[in-house]
């Protein structure tokens, strides 16, 4: 009986997390540009990989952050600009908005507690992220200068040609 | 005495609300037109604008400022067919919401204008127009604005759109 409760217990408690990783991955997954192209998904050890000049301030900056998954989108997603569809979903349980941006180029960022999904559109593509852990904000600009000083960006960036 | 609080506070938020509607106006009425660049960023996005090369001092600068704002939005577009009209329909806009003229900038290239909201002397609301030969912008910074302040956050945060503020300084001088 007590095994059963655990059980139970470990089951309610780890849901809410799964659930809302599952709104991004159910609307993506159908939407893959081809079957075989599978998300990106980072760990803080695959994230310390990209690392490899050893800068213990990026070891810092994602030490806390859990998980990211990136997806990209195929082009009648593109086409008929449905991509950011899922943020609705999102936004009805209580994710706020960030950022969001309109034009040319799309970027939008909603975030609940230590979860954000978001959507980037630019030149004809489009994807859509998901990330959980603690992000320090302030240091994003720091973070994402050392993905274009690596070899991570252009394989996220690759993955649209 | 409880209910008059709350009144209070649903009206001020409303007030606050309501600000933000004329330039929410604009970035609906360009919602689909992709030549206008639509930006909302939400006071807890302010701190990803910190330029982290910048000195310790900058950083906390800008911190102690953006803590106070409540948002930012931008409609902006490099080339719209009738810049003039639209700068001054915006005018019209902003001075029929209530606005004060704070700061008007008018040479041959462009025509900007800074207007503010205040309320018991706390600004809430300071809007930005720009027009120029093919150019439009209309910034709305909301929350509680520091005058004197805002000047460096625009330098600190390096926006084009934002660089006019930077006068502000010699303005409320």
């Amino acid at each position: 009986m007590k095994h059963l409760l655990l059980l139970f217990l470990l089951a309610t408690l780890s849901f809410p997390s799964f659930a809302q990783e599952s709104i991004i991955k159910d609307f993506a997954e159908p939407r893959r540009p081809t079957r075989w192209m599978n998300p990106i998904c980072l760990y803080p050890s695959t994230l310390r990989m990209v690392n490899v000049s050893g800068d213990p301030e990026f070891n810092e900056l994602v030490n806390d952050i859990e998980k990211v998954l990136i997806y990209n989108f195929d082009s009648a997603t593109v086409a008929n600009k449905s991509y950011n569809d899922f943020l609705v979903d999102y936004e009805a349980i209580g994710y706020e908005e960030y950022i969001s941006l309109y034009g040319k180029q799309k970027l939008k960022i909603v975030g609940k507690e230590e979860e954000y999904v978001g959507i980037m559109s630019f030149e004809g593509r489009a994807m859509g992220f998901y990330l959980r852990g603690d992000i320090p904000f302030a240091k994003i600009p720091q973070l994402m200068q050392t993905f274009q000083g690596t070899d991570l960006l252009p394989i996220i960036t690759d993955q649209f040609k | 005495m409880k209910k008059i609080v709350l009144t209070l506070m649903i009206l001020s938020a409303a007030s606050l609300a309501f600000a933000q509607q004329l330039v929410t106006k604009y970035m609906d009425k360009y919602e689909d037109d992709e030549t206008f660049t639509k930006v909302s960023v939400s006071s807890k996005m302010f701190s990803l604008f910190a330029e982290m090369e910048g000195s310790d001092e900058d950083e906390q600068l800008f911190y102690d400022i953006t803590s106070k704002l409540k948002g930012m939005k931008v409609v902006a577009s490099e080339k719209v067919s009738n810049p003039k009209s639209m700068y001054d329909g915006a005018i019209f806009d902003v001075e029929k919401a209530g606005f004060e003229e704070l700061m008007t900038v008018k040479d041959a290239e462009e025509n900007v204008k800074i207007s503010i909201k205040e309320k018991s002397g706390i600004i809430e609301e300071l809007i930005m127009v720009a027009g120029g030969k093919e150019k439009f912008a209309m910034v709305s910074l909301y929350g509680e604005i520091d005058l004197k302040q805002i000047s460096k956050l625009a330098s600190l945060m390096r926006v084009n759109q934002l660089k006019y503020l930077e006068n502000l300084d010699e303005a409320i001088d």
